[in-house]
């Protein structure tokens, strides 16, 4: 509402309070990033001194589910952060991809049977998950109703 | 290397990174094709200047330490999307649960069987095991059950997009229609990959392949050391 007046007022107020709130939105998204590789490590740390079974960015993920069901932590400390960091997830691991190339004269002996591994295992996996959770679906049979309704209700 | 000259490459490195994706994500989201993966553009242009300028693949890797350290919050991030859909979860429990445990765990067994029948190298072998998962979570199962989670890394990669070109094909063929059956079995299948495409089919699709990518992640993550057993050390 400040921001609309003060816009009638002079166009250079509007534009410097639209860059402190552009600012301060910024910030709070970096701050929720923190959180989430604060508990990254921590989970990190836990994960390699009590040398547990998964690895700690895992148990990280499993941590801030429980959290957020407990209410312990709210949606709203994490969303933005989370949502910027899942968007371009892919963007994060182009250099571990790129560095398979360091492998290249090791894989190269390899690659018919590495396609033959990734096509048929891919296959099968799509296929199973898929037929099974159909019939059960179906055999289920409810819940569609509910699931329509909350989709048409979200953006 | 002097510590400036470190921080030179990595400012570079980086840049470079996010300039070939942030040229590659709009042309992918305008097309949809597979072609345009933001993921595989990056990392065959960036393969590609690495090899034809004779930079060190090895430097490259380490000056984006940056960009690989987000992986950790990422993945705790996962936690987002599935106590948004934590109804939906609750209402498919045993057909969600059921399908993707059984998906998780057939697509291991089944690296593990051929891996042996084709005699692939102990490494290799490992490092194929968790490539159905999002890569993230494959690369510190790689590294744990004794694989090279930068394999695993560009495994997942591949495995994701024969997902997204095959799967919902494969799906039709085979009369899979649900929304929550291609949903699952495009997440658990070819994690964050097949999850972009099956919310090009639908919210629902979308939703339940976000759910399918976590619950098969975690999954994944504790079961893979058995698994790894039936390989060759």
């Amino acid at each position: 509402m400040r921001a609309v007046r003060s816009a009638d007022a002079s166009p250079l107020a509007a534009r410097a309070a639209r860059a402190v709130l552009l600012a301060r939105r910024a910030l709070g998204t970096l701050a929720q990033i923190a959180l989430l590789a604060g508990l990254a490590l921590g989970c990190d740390w836990l994960s390699r001194r009590f040398a547990l079974p998964l690895p700690g960015n895992v148990i990280g993920a499993i941590v801030l589910f429980a959290l957020l069901s407990l209410g312990a932590v709210r949606l709203a400390w994490v969303e933005r952060g989370s949502d910027l960091l899942l968007k371009h997830l892919s963007l994060f691991f182009v250099p571990a991809a790129v560095g398979v190339l360091k492998h290249r004269a090791a894989l190269r002996p390899a690659l018919l049977e590495i396609a033959i591994v990734l096509v048929v295992t891919t296959a099968l996996t799509m296929l199973g998950t898929g037929l099974v959770a159909e019939r059960l679906a179906r055999a289920e049979g409810r819940g569609e109703a509910e699931d329509a309704e909350e989709d048409a209700e979200a953006p | 290397m002097s510590a400036r000259v470190a921080w030179v490459a990595s400012a570079a490195a980086v840049a470079g990174t996010l300039g070939v994706y942030a040229l590659a994500r709009p042309l992918y989201l305008r097309t949809k094709s597979v072609l345009a993966l933001p993921v595989l553009v990056a990392a065959t242009v960036i393969g590609a200047t690495l090899l034809a300028t004779g930079v060190e693949v090895a430097t490259y890797v380490e000056a984006c330490r940056p960009l690989s350290l987000l992986l950790g919050p990422a993945t705790v991030a996962l936690a987002i999307p599935l106590h948004r859909e934590r109804a939906r979860l609750r209402r498919h429990a045993r057909t969600l649960l059921l399908a993707i445990g059984l998906g998780a765990l057939s697509a291991m067994a089944s690296v593990v069987a051929l891996a042996r029948l084709l005699a692939l190298s102990p490494s290799l072998a490992r490092s194929l095991v968790p490539k159905s998962v999002t890569t993230p979570i494959a690369m510190p199962i790689a590294a744990r059950i004794g694989g090279v989670p930068e394999i695993a890394a560009a495994l997942v990669v591949v495995t994701g997009t024969l997902g997204m070109v095959a799967g919902p094909w494969l799906l039709t063929r085979v009369g899979v229609r649900t929304a929550i059956a291609r949903g699952a079995a495009l997440g658990t299948a070819a994690h964050g990959i097949g999850t972009a495409r099956a919310f090009d089919e639908g919210r629902a699709e979308g939703a339940t392949a976000s759910v399918a990518m976590v619950l098969a992640g975690v999954i994944t993550a504790l079961a893979a050391p058995l698994f790894a057993r039936w390989l060759s050390p």
